[in-house]
């Protein structure tokens, strides 16, 4: 009985093979003989992607307004995706086995899988991909964590046409996850072998490709490279891909575009070849005054249209002239959106202020004395929470006690704590003294532009006034701000925590680790540096790198989420970081003439950026 | 006359060098460069780069550049003789690729501006200087410094607003969608006519205030001379009177402006292109200043230093062919 519900079923499998249908525009190609016909462009196992609400209609444009360099980070095509409940779900590769270790991870990728220009897509792309750029240090001088353990990079095994192995030197049960999260991070995608090797020494005649710089006005093969890969940027629109919409504009085109993937691998239920929506379009440029009035006027189909949760009552009130529905966009996976780090390893001269920041009580006290409700009126409309630094509660190890602690404002008990470690004295202003009698400021940096952190500031500087502190918010320029953060004599920076499911990703913000860890960054550059850089870890922060490389190798999730309860206990006691507020969502729009959007349309890790888009589609 | 402008044209390369220098060197002042930011941009996303030196070096070897202000300055200007601008960082192109259609633009923008400006405060001017203190003049006078005082942006952002709230859709760039990507054509060049006038009044009402007030003054100056009344007792009819004589005092003040209003309308519709989405040199050469692509926007600044020149050489010439008293020494 099995067997022949198996042959059944193959046989099924075998008339759906040959049942796929397409959209109108590729039709037509086919007819003209430009492209074949479907069945020879999907893959022989497509994936099969269950409509939100109802199969849809091929056709129409998706208006966008966000300008240009996300595009590539939107499009994202992981090899293991994840759903609503983050579990793993098969998208590049239609199988994948890890070893019990997590040393092992084994992909199958799609038997006749095609790039958007018919080219295959096999384990030779994979191998070009890992090998010859991620590998090559003329590209990319230091390995990527990503395919980092033990201090050495994975080994790449190809085993047949379409499967491939990454071995690992050491556990890396993180693999998966972390390859989902940026297009920087995982390229293969945007790296085919047959159209990128033409640009790269290994495969090319060295005048020949010197002649290729020159003609384009380059210099150096790395930046013919580098365009040609579009990796900053959208710089190439002949890039063949493996995404839904395939770029298809000159960069320096006012309005840009991406249309159909004609070799897009996923279909619906009833074998028609998605995406429903031929093309995609967006701006070159657009102000954050344009994104509100061209959502307002009901051209914008569906994006986000502010960083600021403050506009959605605007675009709330012309909800119903312009036609659209407005929506939060959640940052599920972010953790504060206003973070005050004080530097554990400030190298600048004033000693009380080092003498300070190290001191457990005195930080406790700066944040019992921050007044967070009137920081979520102002910042977060009231929609956020005052939270620690911390993982968000209901992720793995978070809990509503880490999230709390010295949370609630009470500005007595701050002051008692502050005269208990000397600053008992006063200036004449009203601001305390340091224990040795002279006037005591703290630097604050924060960066210009980051509308979230000049509010702040300005609130955050008030509340410390009140406790008798003298804090000098100063603004700086982005890359300025950048490059303050990377060194060591700041005193303290005001920024943000990105990593609010997983404290590995975004490691920074919990251990002393990573090369912009602001509340350690000498121990930082120590433990990366083994020991040759920077500043001996000290004891107090010992259990967060012993920690940090436990964790990086555990594969049992309870054990994990038990080593993550402990950092966030370690942080919300000590308080290296004293978080503000958790982030708020970003007022996004979705026009009513879009059909099949889901709920969470903006998924975890970032990717994809638009949850199942490729099964929207547009009902006029 | 000939010889006049060859010696100025001369003169205006000496500037245009030190131009080039000081603009150069201003880019570079700010701490920081492309690749730090570059830098930064990828330890947020792995944190683990040890040897951030490493990563430097090899970006600075890909691009051609180095920590020396002066090779990368001799590098850069020395391309100009052959219309090399250096590369642009940011967008991965050579600059000569990227400038001469925000150039175009904006030049067309500035020049209807300009003519603009002119030809209403030429005659608004006359007019008010001849009923002076009248209802008119209030008027005129009024809407005058209401442009002059209210900034550009905000009333770019107010008309944007009102052409929403009037026409349900909000004005923005400088053509319909249909023309965006479309070649150059007489249709586009239309439909580029028909969204000008935004930015056009935008940018020239403020310039248009003072330079009714300056004709309107020296109108009144010259019409209360004894020349003028002579020409009257003699019986020339009253615009052969007020034209022959004394506008042709009052237009030089105006012609002389031309110089530094050309740079003015350059910098002043930056702000305005900004929040209008016009895709002129403005919101580029912020991008370029911000992620310090600094050939990009030393060119920019180049170009804008180039029409300047222009602009002070044109109105030389001008006051020269209207104003006989003038010599051309």
């Amino acid at each position: 009985m099995k067997l022949k519900l198996a042959a059944l079923s193959m046989m099924l499998g075998a008339l759906n093979a040959w049942a796929y249908q397409e959209a109108p525009m590729l039709n037509d190609m086919v007819e003209s003989g430009a492209i074949p016909a479907v069945d020879d462009r999907l893959p022989e196992n497509p994936l099969v992607i269950t409509p939100v609400n109802e199969v849809g209609k091929y056709g129409g444009t998706w208006r966008r307004v966000e300008p240009n360099y996300q595009f590539h980070e939107w499009s994202n095509e992981p090899l293991v995706d994840l759903d609503d409940n983050q579990n793993r779900i098969p998208n590049l590769a239609e199988s994948w086995s890890i070893s019990d270790d997590s040393r092992v991870y084994r992909f199958t990728l799609r038997k006749g899988m095609k790039w958007s220009d018919g080219a295959p897509f096999t384990t030779e792309d994979v191998d070009f991909w890992y090998n010859d750029l991620e590998m090559n240090s003329e590209l990319e001088p230091s390995v990527k964590s990503l395919f980092l353990s033990g201090g050495e990079p994975a080994e790449l095994k190809i085993i047949d046409e379409q499967t491939f192995e990454l071995h690992y030197k050491e556990p890396n049960p993180h693999f998966i996850e972390k390859h989902l999260r940026s297009t920087m991070e995982f390229r293969l995608p945007q790296s085919p072998k047959h159209y990128l090797k033409e640009y790269l020494p290994k495969y090319m005649d060295e005048a020949e490709l010197q002649a290729k710089v020159t003609d384009a006005g380059m210099t150096d093969w790395r930046q013919l490279f580098q365009n040609r890969w579009n990796t900053r940027s959208n710089t190439n629109p002949e890039l063949p891909v493996l995404y839904t919409w395939v770029y298809d504009t000159d960069p320096q085109e006012l309005q840009q575009r991406a249309v159909r993937n004609p070799y897009y691998w996923k279909v619906d239920t009833e074998g028609n070849q998605l995406p429903y929506i031929d093309a995609m379009t967006w701006p070159q440029t657009a102000e954050p005054q344009v994104r509100i009035l061209k959502a307002l006027a009901g051209e914008v189909d569906i994006d986000r249209i502010s960083k600021l949760t403050s506009d959605f009552t605007a675009l709330k009130k012309g909800e119903k002239a312009g036609n659209y529905k407005t929506r939060l966009m959640d940052l599920s996976d972010h953790a504060n959106m206003l973070v005050l780090i004080p530097n554990q390893d400030y190298t600048g001269d004033d000693k009380e202020v080092l003498r300070l920041m190290q001191n457990k009580t005195f930080r406790q006290a700066v944040s019992l004395g921050i007044d967070r409700d009137t920081q979520n009126q102002i910042l977060g409309v009231g929609l956020s929470a005052p939270a620690q630094s911390v993982v968000l509660p209901d992720a793995p190890g978070g809990s509503m006690e880490t999230t709390e602690a010295y949370t609630q404002l009470d500005v007595d008990r701050a002051n008692k704590m502050l005269d208990s470690i000397g600053l008992d004295k006063r200036d004449n202003e009203g601001y305390r003294l340091g224990s040795d009698g002279e006037p005591l400021s703290f630097l604050v940096h924060f960066q210009a532009g980051r509308k979230i952190s000049e509010e702040g500031a300005i609130l955050l500087k008030a509340d410390m006034d009140n406790l008798g502190l003298r804090f000098i918010m100063r603004s700086d320029e982005k890359s300025y701000f950048n490059q303050i953060r990377r060194g060591s004599e700041y005193q303290m920076v005001l920024h943000n925590n990105t990593a609010g499911l997983n404290p590995l990703f975004g490691a920074n913000n919990y251990f002393p680790v990573m090369s912009n860890t602001n509340f350690a960054p000498l121990q930082a550059a120590y433990y990366l540096s083994n020991g040759t850089n920077g500043k001996k870890t000290t004891a107090e922060m010992q259990p967060l790198v012993d920690l940090y490389e436990k964790m990086t190798k555990e594969t049992d999730k309870e054990k994990f989420a038990q080593m993550v309860d402990e950092v966030m206990k370690i942080h919300s006691e000590n308080l290296y970081a004293i978080g503000i507020l958790r982030y708020t969502g970003s007022p996004a729009v979705v026009h009513n003439r879009m059909k099949n959007v889901p709920e969470k349309f903006y998924s975890v890790y970032k990717s994809p950026f638009f949850h199942l888009k490729e099964q929207y589609y547009i009902e006029d | 006359m000939f010889s006049y402008i060859l010696r100025r044209c001369l003169i205006s390369i000496p500037t245009l060098i030190i131009i080039s220098i000081v603009s150069f060197v201003i880019i570079q002042i700010p701490p920081g460069d492309f690749v730090d930011a570059y830098i930064s941009e990828r330890l947020v996303i792995d944190g683990s780069i040890n040897d951030v030196d490493a990563l430097r070096a090899s970006i600075q070897a890909e691009l051609g550049i180095s920590d020396n202000m002066f090779v990368n300055y001799f590098k850069w200007i020395s391309g100009f003789p052959q219309g090399d601008f250096g590369y642009s960082f940011q967008h991965q192109k050579p600059v000569q690729d990227l400038i001469w259609g925000k150039l175009g633009l904006t030049f067309l923008i500035t020049f209807v501006t300009l003519i603009f400006t002119l030809v209403t405060a030429f005659f608004t001017g006359i007019f008010t200087s001849l009923k002076p203190y009248t209802f008119f003049d209030y008027i005129v006078s009024f809407f005058g410094f209401l442009g002059l005082a209210i900034p550009n942006f905000l009333l770019a952002l107010l008309l944007m607003y009102l052409s929403l709230d009037w026409f349900g859709t909000p004005f923005s760039g400088l053509f319909s969608p249909e023309y965006l990507n479309a070649p150059w054509s007489f249709a586009k060049f239309m439909d580029a006519m028909k969204h000008i006038w935004i930015p056009v009044i935008v940018v020239g009402t403020a310039g248009t205030a003072s330079k009714i007030r300056i004709m309107r003054a020296t109108m009144m100056d010259e019409l209360h001379k004894p020349y003028v009344d002579t020409a009257r007792s003699k019986g020339l009819p009253a615009y052969k009177v007020i034209l022959k004589y004394p506008v042709r005092h009052a237009v030089n003040p105006l012609a002389s402006t031309i110089g530094w209003m050309l740079p003015e309308l350059v910098s002043g519709s930056a702000i305005v292109a900004i929040v209008l989405s016009l895709p002129t040199t403005g919101p580029y050469l912020l991008e370029a200043l911000r992620s310090q692509d600094m050939y990009l926007a030393g060119t920019f600044l180049m170009m804008l230093a180039v029409l300047t020149i222009i602009g002070t050489l044109i109105s030389d010439i001008l006051i020269a062919l209207l104003d006989p008293r003038i010599r051309l020494a």
